[in-house]
């Protein structure tokens, strides 16, 4: 099961099958071929969502399998994520949270390579334990970007 | 490539000749229209010699006027003088502030009319008017009849004023092919020309309105990542600026409104000219007000309007921020609207991205141009492989209890989408609900636009919570809504597609387009009697060739099938009936939805073969 994917090759994809079915293609079609298209271009819009966000990706492919989709922490991952939380609370320049940032982008990606390898052997619940870090560490950079952004515009 | 081909020159039934399109920039001051002759995007221009239209509606009491002639009439008879009425579109009188106009305004539920002495008009028809004047002009210049309109629309424009500029186009006999963002049509106008690659920003200061862009060009794709803008920010503030400058030292009150208007149109001038020179001097003497003598620099008019300048960089940023991009990511800037004519603005904005602006093409222009443009590569007349993806640009949601907003389809999502979400039943044995879709980025519902209420009847009675009902959110290539709800808890799937309720009623669009044909009753007949034929006659080569192409997609049994209702529709041409042409075209359709959705499928593979599709397995 491919989790870990080539981003430039999904780009490139999805643009090409947009380029053959998206509805700017169809405007002297039929009611029918409309119909299809606006379906699929729609579909193949979500497809892309999905496979595009490492943390939908992991989700849709465990959901294929797996019907349970929360799973709780391990007591020591908790305490890591106070300290993160911590960190970024008491930050107050941008090199910091940038260090901080760029931290949690390689614990991230460390998760990632595990959710493969657990997905490869078929473990779902060891990959929904590795999604729910995953989407911990994604919420927790998007807030660093935030506040990063927010110091830049005041 | 398109699903159905048209046959090739000479060889069907169908050739391929140039099909006249245009490109429509419905602005509230003033409106153009262009169309690609000999490959070139072209503004056409009115009988005056003048490429722009005062977007300016006088209702006479001797007949209508439109444009130029309608402009010259907003001084005489201001009471019966429709300006701006881009501003009136798809709102409630609420939302407006009816002493910004000259005509008296009324209404209310979602709707605006506009009372004049040839009784009450409504915004959608009067920017219909406007529409008509364009179309005749486009047609008078091009020689023939367009086969439709590319029109564009501000990016932050909402379902209703979306829904109310195609409305508008109905009226008026223009086939839409596609509506369209402002921003991203002046990017087509840049990008066709130079086939260049990587993330631009489109910055579109109008007179009233300011727009941010974030688009990423690449091999013949246009990507908007993300918009932003404020619909309260534009070169009037600018005017204002200076404005105040001009009158800070006088002591006495403003004596009239000819004075006010007289310094108004004092103030736009030397923001106007401060475009070439660095500094202008007024001496100037007002009755009731003395002399006001005095010199502004470009430089201090400058540091005067840093306030707005500065609000312009910051949507920047949010825009940027939205699309994860920084600002040495960015390739290219181009400037849109004639207040981005200011130096002041150059300056600021080069200045912010670190690189020279992309501005010659007439800012005034550019948007129409982009439109012809597109409308040229819609119509089918070229081979260019370009395709724009535009994003939905406010987000849409639904009252939850609370007067919460619960958001379905997050704002800068891809067009088309679609999102579902599930509801459930409060109490034991209730059999409707009622849905209200907002649109708007916060978080109670007072504080979004109301797109419409509708009800969902015929649940099932069960007990409170039982109930599974899943509505659809479908938002199309245009912008525009359309929910689907389904019962599911049943088995037994209802589905119902609802429009939301504000505007007017498709009922009441018909009644408007029917009305501005003067022709006969059986005139009317007769013209769609041909329209239905000429359609049916399209359908039946356009399915013949794809069967020719693709057979093999479908089983002898569906191939038959397919025939055996070409067949019919042929039979019924040959006769007269409309109802039983409609019918047999109806049920021509039908049959070919899974050849229609297989052919689909197999240009997706064709799309990719060749590729590595490690990306699409699992």
């Amino acid at each position: 099961m491919a989790y870990l994917i080539d981003s430039d090759s999904l780009n490139k994809n999805y643009r090409l099958i947009q380029k053959s079915v998206h509805p700017d293609r169809f405007i002297s079609a039929t009611e029918v071929e409309k119909q299809q298209s606006l379906i699929k271009s729609t579909q193949v819009n979500d497809a892309y969502q999905t496979l595009k966000d490492p943390v939908k990706r992991a989700a849709y492919l465990i959901g294929l399998h797996y019907d349970q989709d929360e799973t709780s922490l391990p007591p020591e991952f908790l305490m890591q994520q106070m300290e993160w939380e911590e960190e970024l609370e008491e930050c107050s320049d941008e090199p910091k949270m940038q260090s901080l940032f760029n931290r949690i982008a390689i614990e991230k990606k460390t998760i990632e390579e595990y959710l493969q390898i657990a997905l490869n052997k078929k473990d779902w619940g060891l990959s929904l334990g590795m999604l729910g870090k995953l989407k911990f560490l994604t919420s927790l950079s998007v807030k660093i970007q935030q506040k990063i952004f927010l110091m830049d515009n005041s | 490539m398109a699903l159905l081909q048209i046959s090739e020159p000479g060889k069907g039934t169908l050739p391929h000749e140039h099909r006249l399109s245009v490109g429509i920039d419905l602005g509230t001051t003033n409106s153009l229209i262009a169309s690609v002759i000999s490959g070139k995007a072209t503004i056409l221009e009115d009988t005056s010699q003048t490429p722009i239209m005062p977007s300016i509606v006088h209702y006479g009491e001797q007949g209508i006027l439109v444009g130029h002639e309608a402009e010259k009439m907003q001084l005489l008879d201001p009471k019966n003088t429709v300006a701006s009425v881009k501003r009136l579109m798809g709102k409630d009188i609420k939302d407006i502030n009816p002493n910004d106009f000259t005509v008296q305004l009324g209404g209310g539920d979602g709707t605006i009319s506009i009372h004049t002495q040839q009784g009450i008009k409504n915004p959608v028809e009067t920017s219909a008017l406007i529409l008509k004047n364009l179309k005749e002009l486009s047609e008078k210049r091009l020689g023939g009849e367009i086969i439709g309109a590319v029109i564009t629309v501000p990016a932050y424009f909402d379902d209703a004023q979306r829904q109310a500029t195609k409305d508008a186009a109905k009226i008026a006999g223009i086939n839409v092919l596609r509506l369209i963002n402002e921003p991203t049509a002046a990017a087509v106008a840049y990008g066709l020309d130079k086939k260049v690659e990587g993330n631009f920003v489109i910055y579109d200061l109008g007179g009233g309105t300011f727009d941010i862009s974030i688009l990423r060009l690449e091999k013949g794709l246009f990507e908007v990542l993300a918009t932003h803008g404020d619909s309260a920010l534009g070169g009037d503030d600018f005017d204002h600026i200076v404005e105040q400058w001009v009158t800070e030292d006088l002591n006495a009150e403003i004596p009239d409104i000819k004075t006010k208007q007289l310094i108004k149109n004092l103030s736009r001038k030397i923001k106007e000219g401060l475009t070439e020179k660095d500094e202008i001097s007024v001496d100037e003497t007002f009755a009731g007000l003395g002399a006001i003598k005095k010199t502004l620099s470009r430089e201090k008019f400058a540091s005067l309007s840093a306030g707005l300048t500065n609000k312009t960089i910051a949507c920047i940023k949010q825009a940027l921020h939205d699309a994860n991009l920084t600002t040495n990511d960015i390739t290219g800037v181009v400037m849109v609207g004639g207040s981005t004519r200011m130096p002041i603005i150059q300056l600021a904005v080069e200045k912010f991205i670190g690189m020279p602006l992309l501005n010659n093409i007439n800012p005034d222009e550019v948007v129409a141009l982009g439109a012809a443009e597109q409308a040229n590569i819609l119509a089918g007349n070229t081979n260019d492989e370009l395709l724009l993806l535009d994003v939905i640009p406010l987000s849409l949601g639904i009252e939850t209890m609370g007067d919460i907003v619960e958001r379905i389809i997050p704002r800068n999502s891809t067009l088309p989408v679609a999102m579902g979400q599930e509801f459930t039943t409060y109490q034991d044995g209730q059999t409707g609900m009622v849905i209200h879709v907002v649109q708007g980025e916060r978080d109670l519902v007072k504080d979004c636009r109301s797109l419409g209420k509708f009800t969902l009847k015929g649940i099932p009675p069960m007990v409170a919570g039982a109930a599974k009902i899943r509505v659809t959110f479908q938002v199309d290539t245009d912008g525009l809504l359309s929910v689907k709800a389904k019962e599911l808890s049943t088995g037994i799937e209802s589905s119902i597609e609802v429009k939301p309720s504000y505007g007017l009623e498709d009922k009441h669009i018909q009644q408007m387009l029917e009305s501005s044909f003067s022709s006969a009753e059986e005139d009317k007949e007769s013209r769609a009697l041909a329209e239905i034929k000429v359609d049916g006659k399209q359908i039946i080569a356009m399915i013949e060739s794809a069967l020719e192409q693709d057979k093999n997609l479908l089983n002898q049994d569906e191939v038959n099938h397919i025939y055996a209702m070409v067949h019919e529709l042929t039979k019924a041409l040959a006769a007269s009936d409309r109802a039983l042409i409609e019918e047999k075209t109806k049920l021509l359709n039908e049959a070919t939805a899974t050849f229609a959705a297989r052919r689909m499928d197999n240009s997706i593979s064709k799309a990719l073969t060749g590729k590595t599709i490690n990306t699409l397995e699992f």
